[in-house]
């Protein structure tokens, strides 16, 4: 399901649609990509009212802008833009040092569900940790990147502040620095 | 500053690496969880034959810890955008349903629209920006200002009352 989520010719059939007026592709364009807006917004700091109300107010304002978009790639990028601009104006101040929040423990069913995750609860636990470790900013960068399809990770980190060409190397960085605590903490390999 | 680079921060993303990012995105969906009817409120906001629209923003709402997805009482919620401000007060009904009182600035008569789940409800706003609407159902709710003299409409976003 995770795979199917961010994927991207998915996301490029239904974006051509979409642009087309086909409603339909454009109610799964917002199923595939508002969990990534959501995850933007509250990265903004805002509570949970508003980040719904923001992340709504994107697609509204998508409504008139469709026409402009050059390509899938180019929707994912605006979008995270106008809901950065949107939880922006909400006027909530972010907080600078935000703790994570609190890893629910994951319930183990009868019948593990396969959508649901591929994580077990061991290395849930450690990765969650790891991140928690990491600098406010790979933290961040991973949150989002973590929720985008391949072809936009480029796009999305131009979106995110830094600099095309840095890109790669900065997603590179955060996540070599994410390895290093997995695999150096004595327990073994996180595989 | 001088940053050390870790070993494999400039190489090519790996298998490893696609499956950390996988399972980052599982954890954040586990601890930070997208409220289940967000996307269905989303579809709902932007089933509109308009695609012209200035969009308001939510700018306060009282009550909102305790009546969020309820309008047991009275409720006032405010939208502004760049041209228009609308002040809706939502206030239950016997029947269970819902009347709300809403008032524009600057007022003018303008035809209104509110949308719900059950259909459209309309009325026109009078010299004084005033109009009232009742019997709206509870669910998603959208109210829609066919702003004369101007083709784009002015829309709230969808709300739960």
């Amino acid at each position: 399901m995770n795979v199917a989520k961010t994927d991207h010719s998915r996301v490029a059939a239904l974006f051509d649609a979409a642009r087309e007026g086909d409603r339909a592709a454009l109610d799964e364009l917002v199923s595939l990509l508002t969990p990534l807006l959501w995850q933007v917004a509250r990265d903004q700091g805002l509570d949970a009212d508003q980040a719904g109300d923001v992340v709504q107010t994107t697609w509204l304002r998508l409504l008139g802008s469709f026409a402009e978009i050059r390509s899938p790639v180019a929707l994912t990028g605006w979008l995270i833009t106008v809901t950065k601009r949107e939880a922006w104006r909400t006027g909530e101040k972010r907080q600078v040092e935000r703790p994570l929040p609190e890893l629910p423990e994951r319930l183990t069913e009868a019948a593990p569900a396969p959508e649901e995750g591929v994580l077990r609860e061991d290395q849930r636990v450690r990765l969650w940790r790891a991140v928690d470790n990491l600098p406010e900013r790979c933290r961040s960068l991973l949150r989002i990147v973590a929720f985008v399809h391949r072809p936009d990770y480029a796009e999305v980190g131009a979106r995110l502040g830094m600099p095309r060409g840095s890109i790669g190397p900065t997603r590179g960085r955060c996540l070599a620095r994410l390895r290093e605590q997995l695999l150096a903490n004595g327990e073994g390999d996180w595989l | 500053m001088t940053t050390v680079e870790p070993p494999g921060a400039n190489e090519p993303l790996d298998e490893l690496d696609f499956r950390l990012l996988a399972g980052v995105r599982e954890l954040w969906e586990d601890a930070d969880p997208m409220p289940a009817t967000l996307v269905e409120q989303i579809r709902f906001a932007i089933a509109l034959e308009d695609v012209d629209l200035e969009v308001m923003r939510i700018r306060e709402q009282e009550g909102l810890a305790v009546t969020r997805s309820a309008a047991e009482q009275g409720r006032l919620i405010t939208f502004d955008s760049e041209s228009l401000t609308i002040m809706v007060n939502v206030s239950p009904e016997a029947a269970g349903t819902m009347r709300l009182d809403g008032w524009l600035t600057p007022p003018a008569e303008h035809p209104i629209e509110v949308r719900t789940a059950n259909g459209p409800l309309t009325t026109t706003s009078d010299a004084e920006g005033r109009f009232a609407v009742n019997g709206v159902a509870h669910g998603m709710v959208q109210v829609l200002v066919r702003t004369l003299g101007r083709s784009r409409t002015v829309s709230t976003p969808a709300i739960e009352l």
